[in-house]
């Protein structure tokens, strides 16, 4: 209905829907909410320094409106590392790699490998402790367009980047 | 004579001597750029301290080693091409040697500043697919001897079509160099006048409002009154002082935009070639840019209400530069009419005019999203502030946001029109300055379906096409849709190359 005089028959179109998306290793969950504590600690940190030097807290109320504060955006951001991890993941096809994410704000990007100017690997030293890594995928171009998933199995990464640059040289 | 045989261009050559000159130009230009508060600590200090003969020394030496390094970097610069390969030489105190597959260059550019037009020469840039710092530019040659090698180049690229680059639609029809457009004077007026002056002069009026509310408490209310009571002055010679100022800062604005325009587009010429176009303007530093088909990524177009009443649009060409090269380059071209604009519509994406489009008009959703950025968040801020600290224009603003705001998308929001066809996309919109954006699905390189809770509450979704100059967005239109759009978009780009044309 969309587009009718086509060689190319929309039925027959591989369709991202059907895709079983790779989900990402619980490991991940767990740096990221190991990252979580090391932001919250800071945060934490600094509020107590100023509660403690500052005059305005020597009343009551301040104490109890800026935990208040500090503690329900703790745990919206404890609820959302998990949203968004269970949102999270990825899939490697035949000719492009497809990265989901987000919970209030869904995003699919898909980049055909006939696209890609090159693929990095990272690892943090926390990542390498549990065996993660992130892998970064590049186009051409200040577009944008670049697919990174942070948080994914260190040996899965290699692999893909083997396979992605064998499809581009393939592709040339 | 020998060099009706073989061209310059084969034996290594090197710039015309005008070059040291400009090297040198440039030199000092940076010397001085980078140590102007010292030269300034220097000149002040001249004064008390007596020992200032150090400082010439310095001067002395620096203008030596400026000048020995230019004629080094002169003599040092050679160029020829060889085996398919430009090979360049340079280097000042050290020495570098670059290898230039020909196939691997992507543009060639002239550039002329004003010292380049008194000795008829320019620079060249050539711009490559390969590493950021593999680009090469000639300081100065000949202009004859400019135009002689790029002709060879692509002529080159003609001959051996796209060995490395994706150059497939170059080797097109052979079409002969044709002015599309001059632009004369009038056309340089028409173009400064039209442009955003009201968006400066509301920036001027904003900042003298402030200032005027910023001195008050300085000067203290008794000025005011001394203004009404002494010099018969009264509440009103504020505002009218205020309309004068902005009146003035329209009219500045207007003349600074008219000279700038005049500098940087006069005779201003638009040229198609066999294989993209080509842009020079330029009043003192005289600019030639070119477009290659092959790297236009896509065109956007936009007029405002002065420029359609004169049926002008300001056309822009999104290119990538090089395969790698991380910055995009835009060209612009003012002053387009519509026979311009059908010209190189037809050259980026020839069916366009022919082919039916079908035409989809976002969700209510978009324009909903837009009055709660654009309407009700500046709105919320409006009402704290006049319930903080009231004034009666605070309050009018309040009463009229909404409404103005809500007229001026609603009008936005008609006009936006997606057009959907095989090969490409064709958005419009805009309701004050509006714009249309032409791009083919093969220039886009990576695909993004956004929803956020509130499209899938309606069951809507947004996609971004990202290219390798920039993205173009579709909003709001059904899931289904889009779902099957972006399919249809990879399984288009990802075809091999071959069959794809």
């Amino acid at each position: 209905m969309l587009f009718e005089n086509q060689q190319i028959a929309i039925s027959e179109l591989p369709t991202v829907e059907a895709v079983q998306f790779q989900t990402l290793p619980p490991q991940t969950l767990k740096l990221r909410t190991i990252g979580w504590c090391i932001t919250q600690g800071i945060m934490l940190f600094l509020l107590i320094m100023v509660m403690v030097f500052s005059d305005f807290f020597k009343q009551k109320w301040p104490w109890f409106l800026i935990s208040g504060i500090w503690i329900v955006q703790a745990i919206y951001f404890f609820w959302m590392a998990r949203r968004r991890f269970y949102a999270e993941g990825y899939a490697v096809r035949e000719k492009d790699i497809i990265h989901a994410k987000g919970y209030w704000l869904k995003t699919q990007l898909t980049v055909p490998y006939n696209r890609i100017q090159h693929v990095e690997i990272e690892q943090g030293p926390l990542a390498r402790a549990l065996g993660l890594g992130s892998i970064s995928v590049y186009t051409a171009g200040d577009s944008g367009g670049d697919l990174s998933i942070s948080g994914i199995d260190y040996t899965e990464a290699e692999r893909i980047k083997q396979f992605i640059a064998q499809k581009v040289v393939a592709d040339e | 004579m020998s060099e009706a045989t073989t061209p310059f261009y084969f034996q290594p050559s090197r710039q015309s001597p005008v070059a040291i000159l400009l090297i040198l130009a440039r030199l000092i230009r940076t010397l001085v750029g980078q140590f102007w508060p010292i030269l300034i600590l220097i000149l002040l200090r001249r004064r008390t301290a007596g020992n200032n003969q150090f400082w010439v020394w310095v001067g002395i030496a620096l203008t030596l080693l400026s000048v020995v390094r230019s004629l080094l970097m002169y003599f040092r610069t050679r160029f020829y091409i060889q085996n398919d390969e430009f090979i360049f030489e340079k280097g000042g105190f050290t020495r570098r040697r670059l290898t230039i597959p020909l196939d691997k260059i992507q543009t060639i550019n002239f550039q002329q500043t004003f010292l380049h037009r008194v000795f008829n020469v320019v620079s060249l840039e050539v711009d490559t697919s390969g590493a950021k710092d593999a680009e090469i530019t000639l300081n100065a040659l000949d202009r004859a001897k400019a135009s002689e090698l790029r002709d060879y180049l692509l002529r080159w690229k003609k001959d051996n079509p796209n060995v490395a680059s994706n150059a497939d639609e170059a080797e097109a029809k052979h079409v002969p160099e044709q002015t599309l457009l001059k632009l004369d004077i009038g056309d340089l007026f028409r173009i400064g006048l039209s442009q955003n002056h009201l968006r400066s002069a509301g920036i001027l009026l904003g900042l003298f409002a402030s200032f005027a509310r910023e001195i008050q408490p300085i000067l203290g209310k008794s000025t005011y009154r001394y203004l009404e009571e002494e010099l018969g002055l009264n509440i009103h010679f504020f505002w009218s002082f205020a309309l004068w100022i902005v009146g003035f800062f329209l009219i500045v604005s207007v003349l600074a935009t008219m000279v700038l325009t005049v500098i940087r587009f006069f005779d201003l010429r638009f040229v198609q070639t066999g294989d993209g176009f080509r842009v020079e303007a330029g009043l003192f530093t005289r600019r030639e840019q070119a477009a290659y088909l092959p790297k236009i990524q896509f065109l956007r177009w936009s007029a405002n209400p002065l420029q359609r009443l004169w049926g002008m649009f300001n056309l822009r060409f999104y290119q990538a530069t090089g395969a790698e090269i991380t910055r995009k380059q835009t060209l612009q071209v003012p002053g387009c009419y519509q026979t311009q604009i059908d010209a190189v519509k037809l050259a980026y994406f020839p069916d366009s005019a022919q082919i039916d489009w079908k035409w989809h008009q976002p969700n209510a959703l978009y324009f909903r999203r837009r009055m709660v950025l654009i309407g009700i968040f500046p709105l919320l801020g409006l009402v704290l502030k006049t319930s903080l600290d009231f004034s009666w224009t605070w309050l009018v603003l309040c009463i009229l946001w909404l409404p103005v705001v809500a007229w001026w998308q609603w009008q936005f929001f008609k006009r936006v029109r997606y057009g959907l066809s095989e090969a490409g996309l064709w958005v419009k919109s805009g309701f004050f300055t509006q714009s249309q954006t032409l791009l083919m699905w093969h220039n886009v390189q990576a695909v993004e379906l956004e929803q956020g809770f509130m499209d899938a509450r309606y069951a809507l979704a947004d996609l971004t096409l990202y290219t390798a100059s920039g993205t173009v967005e579709i909003e709001a239109l059904p899931l289904t849709m889009v779902r099957s759009l972006r399919d249809f978009v990879l399984a288009k780009i990802e075809v091999p190359k071959e069959l794809n044309m």
